[in-house]
């Protein structure tokens, strides 16, 4: 079963086949518990998240749709949002976007996605002016409104929104010139 | 909501972080136009793909 593609697995996770269930979750906890723990700096609520991300996984598995995108895509969009909620419900404060984006610098083993493409990310994200950077990782992994960025960094609330535009249309010409868009 | 002030927001939508009204009226928009549900789309390409970059542990 562990070399069943990931729609398969979540298939016949769906389907109720308990075995490919523990498959898919062995396949995918790192990366989810990781999202977690990137979002959060606690490894109790990231476990906590990891958890609940593979229930709902579990129970949505119906309706996912390859056409819109990717099952890991379509996994950890479910575990950032999960990961929000918690955060929310919480009232943590916001993560350090300068901690969350040495975390997302970390050497990482080659798990079969393309490790190119995350390499120009990267590179497109330290290029980022500071300012940028910090209310684009402040709305990515701690879900932060621009008007909670702008009363956080004590910024009119329309420079917030054009940094936050202008991270995104450069990381978007990075992947989209690669990807011949 | 027009198209100017969707594509505005298109980032904003694509990262999840708009507040609910905001929401609903750029989605009644998003209904009814191919061309900024494109724009969003592909900043929902940027978002995807900035998922990935958390490390496994």
């Amino acid at each position: 079963m562990d070399g069943l593609s990931d729609e398969t697995l979540l298939a016949a996770m769906g389907a109720g086949d308990a075995d490919a269930a523990a498959v898919f979750v062995r396949r995918f906890q790192s990366r989810v518990y990781g999202l977690a723990l990137t979002m959060l700096r606690d490894r109790g609520l990231a476990e906590d998240v990891a958890q609940e991300t593979f229930v709902r996984a579990w129970r949505h598995a119906a309706t996912y749709d390859a056409r819109r995108g990717r099952v890991p895509t379509w996994l950890l969009t479910i575990a950032r949002n999960v990961a929000l909620d918690r955060a929310r419900l919480r009232r943590l404060t916001p993560v350090d976007p300068d901690v969350v984006t040495a975390e997302l610098d970390r050497a990482q083993p080659d798990d079969g996605l393309d490790v190119a493409d995350r390499d120009r990310l990267r590179g497109a994200l330290a290029e980022l002016p500071d300012d940028q950077r910090r209310a684009l990782v402040l709305a990515m992994y701690a879900g932060r409104t621009a008007r909670e960025i702008a009363e956080l960094d004590g910024v009119p609330l329309g420079t917030v929104k054009t940094r936050i535009r202008a991270a995104m249309s450069k990381l978007r010409t990075t992947l989209g010139v690669e990807h011949g868009l | 909501m027009g198209c100017e002030q969707t594509r505005d927001l298109a980032a904003e939508l694509a990262l999840g972080i708009t507040d609910g009204e905001e929401r609903a009226h750029a989605l009644r928009h998003l209904a009814e136009c191919a061309e900024c549900r494109r724009a969003v789309e592909e900043y929902s390409a940027v978002t995807d793909e900035l998922l990935m970059l958390a490390p496994a542990r």
